[in-house]
Parts: structure tokens; C-alpha cells; sequence
């Protein structure tokens, strides 16, 4: 393997592993969202809400 | 949308509460300078012109006036169950004597590179925050001014819509400061459908209880927080429920086993924790809640609890604790000192309507009762005071913390929670540490016109059933203090604590640090002591051995008779007790130092 080529390796593995850790953060963050959402039971705009129940 | 007659109807329930029942109309009348009684016969008189949201207003803002958070109008159906947030918490701090306000928690997903814990907020919809905080205050029920602002911070963010009228803007622009750079981020309010999670009693449901002292909007918003900010506690609640209760939380898997050595069979309502502090390691607890339907279990875990931790210090965190059942709270004195513990009193106001509660449950209140007859003739205006449960009730387990205890209370701590924190100071079982100059000062034993209907169901009783599932609770037994301070009202005075400690901002986002080693301070300034029994032969002559530590003084009692006194000469001493004359025994040994009554212990034979 050329030095250049090597080099190009050596970056591609440090750049994955961040973007690996990136992805996972953002799923973590999508699953604990979700996680919330299930725990309220859903929730939904005041104002809709509001109109809906004859408040406006 | 309420018709005439209801409304009609809402409003003659809420004036015969109000005249005949609640216990401090004279009090607020005279401290708050309020009369809700003229004001709700104007609205009675114009509530058919009124539209459905400035009727319920009205009826909420002549309520919010008595400044008291126990006596409260629900709001009907659909209100009634839904809880209004925006997607993160504020508190405050202070920089010197300067609040600032931070942002502390953010609802997953609501979060970005710069809106996060840390984020200082500076105004609200354009209102200086200080000021926005002031004016949120003022329409809160707090019965001082410090727990109106605590009430009000907390409802800036979360809104129960069973006892607060919805937020009139439909978004909230926050201004924020992140290091030096400024910036805005829009938040439109949000609703759900609350319930309550874990195994807590519904707060308003809870009223329907006899011995309730609980600031039910609090306990509301406390498990909105949680639902919002601490999925991790969700998830642990709903696995104790499966370790312990099998049968409804269905079989726990092995691998979501819950260690009970850290974490509190009632997870709703205890955490702990060993802490290190620059003055030693001791032990934490926090009380989020005595809103509990079996006091026996509650003081039964924490007892489990104290015994995992430190023996030579315990903080006891009762911040924001909204209160509950009026018995965990009381009963739970009696674990943390050697004193007998006397109960505080409770007084009705005295009416022709609070005498005939009494007659149709006698068995309940007969000790009420006569005092009420008597007034015609007295003149008193209260009925004489009488404990919830009979003294023993409240002595029957005993000591079973003997090391020192520093409480920590904040001006969100209301009625059960001012009952314990007034227990703690009359019985001198150790320092108050408080983030505000008092406690947030609710004195009484909440009712909800549920009960009262259910006590007076008759056809000619002063109270109907409500319409779109509306209710009331009031305030209907007042309470006083004990011991130096006997005779004293907790409402609208609270506990002063001993101590103040300014919450800094490592304290908002670093889990109490500072208010934690303040504790500890406090702590190791104070005495150690420990008083330790163990039956050595239980034949017919039985002896026990006891380890002591800073005590110099024995008292032996056997079944209640007083046994022995002895000098204490080294830290292990053997006791050889009479042969047994009746079973079961109990052994209560009392620990001395110098005139001080300073430990107890007991032990079955």
C-alpha cells in the first residue's frame, strides 16, 4: 500500500468513527423523543386543543 | 360549555364551602383583605352574561385570592385532565442577591446547539424575565410572597388546566444568552392528557381521602416533570412496579432486574444517595412526595432506605414536596428522634354545617363534635383541637435514625410537607436548611366537595353533585404547632429554617452540590450518637448485648415499665433482663448524654 493511500485509509477510519458516534446520538435523541411522546400519551398544540374544546 | 343552571349551581356549591366550612376565611380575610363571599354573589348575579372562559376565570381568580393552595375550584372536563407545558424548565439562582434564571431541562427532541441546560434566559415575550416571573406570581395561590413566586416560576413552563385558566398566549418567544452571544427561539404551549404516573394517588382524586394535606396543582406539575424531563425514572417506576407487583405490572425480565440497594421501592416518592462532601460522607434522601395511599408502607421504606446509608448524617431534601397524606408525614417523625412525638391539632371552624359533618360520622369526629355544640353557648369560633389518630399511632415504631438530621425545605414545601417541617423544629430533631425564608405555609387537612357530598348524601344536604366532573377542595381542619411553638398556625407563616442557603447556579446543574455540602457542614458541627440492642439468649432469662457511641447513660424500660438505669462505661455493655413474665416483650432502651435524651432503640423478645 502506497503511503497516499494509506494516509487516505487512516483518514476514512478517523472520520467514521465520529460520524458512527454522530448517528448513534441521533438515534439516542430520536428514541428518547419517541420515548417522551409515549410517556404523555401524545401531545398536541394548546390552541387546537382550545378550539376543539369551545375555548375560542 | 356550561349552561345557566350549572354555573348557577357551581356557584352556590363554592359559597356554601366558603361560609360554612372553610376553616380560614377569618384568617384571610384579615391577612389578605379578600371577601370572596360578596365577590361570588356578584358573579352568581351576573354569571348567565358571562362566556364560559371569563365565568370560569372569575371563579378561579376569587379562589386564587384566598392564597391558599388548598382551596382550589377544578375546572370540568375536558380541562380537567390536561396539563399545559412548553418543552423545558427554568430555575432560578442567585449571582450575589441577583436571580438569574437558567434553563435546566429540555424535553428530548426540543433541544439544539444552543438552547440547552445553561441557557440564561433574559426575557419572555419580551418582558424583562424578572418582571415576566412577577406577573405570573401574581396569579398564583401562594400564601407568602415567596411561595406566590416560587408557584409562579414553576407556571411559566407547566400548566395543570384542572386549576389555572390556560396561558392567553398561544407561543412564548425566550430570549437567552449563551456566553455572551444573545439569541430567540419561539415555543408554541403544548398539551396532554395527564395521569398520574408510577403509583401515586391521582392528586384530585386524592381529596376524596379524609386526612389529606396536599397542594394538588404541585403534585400535578411534579409529575408533568417527570413525564417530560426523567423518561429514566418512568422506565425504573415501571420496573419496580413489575419487581414488586408481579401480578400487575406482569413478570420482570432478569436483565431489567432493579437493585433495591439504590434505588427506592417507591421510586416516585424517594431517591438516595451517599454523598461526599469536604466534611465527611452522609447520607441522602429526597422526599418528593408524601402523596401516598398506605403511610405504614411509606415510613417502612424509608426506614429500609436510612439503614443502606451513612449513620453519622443524614440530609433530608423535602424541596418542592407539594405534601400528601397528612399520617407519612407525621408518622414518619417518630423514625428520627427519641422524643415521644405529639401530633400537631387540627380545629374546624364552627357552624351549624361543620356540626352536622361531625353528627353523621360520629365515629369519626366525635372529639370535634362537642366543642362544635358547644359554641352556640362559647361563642368560640373554632372547635378544639384534636390529632388526626390517637398519640400511640404516632409512637408506635420509634427511633430508627439516630445520627444527626438536617432538613432542607424551600417555599414550595406546603401543608403535609409544612406539617413534617413544623414537626421537626417543635420535637429539636435537628437544623432546617432553607433555599427561601420559609416553607410555602399551608396548615390543614384538605377535603374535596366529593367527600362532603359523600358524608352528607341526603336529599336535603348543602351539597350537589357538579357538573362535567367540576370539583372544589378546601381547607376544612386547621392546624397547629407543638411544643415551644404550641398553639402556632403553619398557614400563611410556614417554618422559618435555621439556616439559608442561596441556590447557586452548580447547585441548578450540577445536582444541589453547594446546598449538599452546606448540609454537610451543618451536619458535622452536630453530636453522633448510636444506640444498638441485640438479644443475646431469649431463654427464660434473656440478656441483650448494646453497643453505644457519645452516650453515657441507659434507661431500660420493659413493656413500657421503666427496668434499669445504668452507667455507660465502655461501648459494649450486657443487660440480663428479668425472666419473662409475659410474651411478647418489648425491650426500649434510652440513651443519655449528660440531662439530653439522645437515642432510642427497641428490641422484641
Amino acid at each position: 500500500m502506497t503511503g497516499k493511500k494509506m494516509a487516505a485509509k487512516h483518514t476514512t477510519s478517523e472520520t467514521a468513527a465520529p460520524k458512527r458516534k454522530a448517528k448513534q446520538a441521533t438515534r439516542s435523541i430520536s428514541d428518547r423523543a419517541a420515548e417522551v411522546e409515549a410517556n404523555l400519551g401524545g401531545s398536541e398544540p394548546l390552541k387546537d386543543f382550545l378550539r376543539r374544546a369551545g375555548w375560542y | 360549555m356550561l349552561s345557566a343552571a350549572e354555573r348557577q349551581l357551581l356557584v352556590d356549591q363554592a359559597l356554601a364551602l366558603i361560609e360554612h366550612v372553610y376553616v380560614h376565611l377569618p384568617l384571610k380575610r384579615a391577612m389578605h383583605a379578600v371577601d370572596p363571599l360578596q365577590r361570588l354573589r356578584l358573579l352568581k348575579r351576573h354569571a348567565a352574561s358571562l362566556s364560559d372562559p371569563a365565568f370560569h376565570a372569575e371563579l378561579i381568580s376569587i379562589f386564587t385570592r384566598l392564597r391558599d393552595l388548598h382551596t382550589t375550584y377544578v375546572l370540568p372536563e375536558p380541562l380537567r385532565t390536561r396539563t399545559a407545558y412548553l418543552p423545558f424548565r427554568m430555575e432560578e439562582y442567585f449571582e450575589g442577591e441577583t436571580p438569574r434564571y437558567i434553563v435546566t431541562e429540555v424535553k428530548a427532541g426540543s433541544e439544539d446547539a444552543s438552547f440547552k441546560p445553561g441557557a440564561l434566559v433574559t426575557h419572555w415575550n419580551g418582558i424583562p424575565i424578572q418582571r415576566a416571573v412577577e406577573i405570573n406570581a401574581d396569579r398564583e395561590a401562594g400564601s407568602n410572597p415567596e411561595a406566590r413566586y416560587a408557584q409562579g416560576l414553576a407556571a411559566m413552563t407547566i400548566r395543570p388546566l384542572a386549576m389555572s385558566l390556560p396561558p392567553d398566549e398561544e407561543w412564548v418567544v425566550v430570549t437567552y444568552r449563551v456566553g455572551w452571544r444573545v439569541r430567540e427561539r419561539r415555543f408554541d404551549w403544548q398539551v396532554f392528557e395527564s395521569g398520574p404516573p408510577g403509583d401515586s394517588p391521582d392528586p384530585l382524586a386524592a381529596a376524596n381521602g379524609l386526612l389529606l394535606g396536599l397542594d394538588a396543582k404541585a403534585e400535578l406539575e411534579r409529575q408533568a416533570r417527570k413525564l417530560l424531563f426523567a423518561p429514566d425514572a418512568v422506565r425504573i417506576a415501571r420496573q419496580v412496579k413489575q419487581q414488586t407487583d408481579p401480578v400487575q405490572g406482569g413478570a420482570p425480565k432478569a436483565a431489567e432486574a432493579v437493585d433495591f440497594s439504590v434505588v427506592s421501592k417507591l421510586p416516585d416518592v424517594f431517591t438516595f444517595r451517599k454523598v461526599t462532601t469536604p466534611f465527611g460522607q452522609f447520607g441522602y434522601v429526597r422526599i418528593h412526595t408524601f402523596n401516598v395511599s398506605d403511610d405504614t408502607l411509606f415510613v417502612e421504606e424509608f426506614i429500609r432506605i436510612a439503614g443502606l446509608l451513612p449513620q453519622n448524617g443524614l440530609i433530608l431534601d423535602v424541596r418542592g414536596n407539594g405534601g400528601g397524606n397528612i399520617l407519612a408525614g407525621e408518622r414518619l417523625l417518630q423514625v428520627l428522634t427519641p422524643l415521644p412525638v405529639d401530633p400537631e391539632r387540627f380545629y374546624f371552624i364552627n357552624s351549624p354545617l361543620t356540626l352536622r359533618i361531625c353528627e353523621a360520622k360520629p365515629a369519626w369526629f366525635a372529639d370535634w363534635r362537642e366543642s362544635i355544640a358547644q359554641a352556640v353557648e362559647t361563642g368560640a369560633p373554632f372547635s378544639h383541637g384534636f390529632s388526626l389518630r390517637p398519640v400511640e399511632s404516632y409512637n408506635d415504631i420509634g427511633q430508627k435514625y439516630q445520627g444527626p438530621v438536617v432538613l432542607v425545605i424551600d417555599a414550595r414545601c406546603y401543608s403535609t410537607t409544612d406539617i413534617f417541617s413544623a414537626g421537626f423544629q417543635d420535637h429539636e430533631i435537628g437544623r432546617i436548611l432553607g433555599t427561601s425564608g420559609a416553607t410555602g405555609a399551608g396548615g390543614a387537612n384538605v377535603w374535596s366537595h366529593g367527600l362532603l357530598l359523600t358524608l352528607l348524601p341526603s336529599a336535603d344536604s348543602p351539597f350537589k353533585p357538579l357538573p362535567g366532573n367540576a370539583s372544589f377542595s378546601v381547607a376544612v381542619r386547621r392546624c397547629t404547632r407543638v411544643g415551644k411553638r404550641s398553639g402556632a398556625l403553619i398557614e400563611d407563616l410556614g417554618v422559618i429554617p435555621d439556616a439559608i442557603h442561596r441556590t447557586t447556579r452548580r447547585d441548578v446543574l450540577s445536582g444541589s452540590i453547594d446546598l449538599i455540602n452546606r448540609a454537610g457542614e451543618i451536619l458535622a458541627a452536630m453530636p453522633v450518637q448510636a444506640l444498638a440492642a441485640e438479644v443475646q439468649n431469649t431463654g427464660a432469662t434473656p440478656s441483650i448485648e448494646v453497643t453505644t457511641k457519645n452516650i453515657d447513660r441507659l434507661d431500660v424500660l420493659l413493656n413500657t415499665r421503666p427496668f434499669q438505669s445504668l452507667d455507660v462505661l465502655a461501648d459494649a455493655t450486657s443487660i440480663d433482663l428479668p425472666p419473662l413474665v409475659a410474651s411478647p416483650t418489648t425491650v426500649e432502651l434510652r440513651g443519655f448524654r449528660g440531662d439530653c435524651w439522645v437515642a432510642s432503640t427497641r428490641v422484641h423478645l
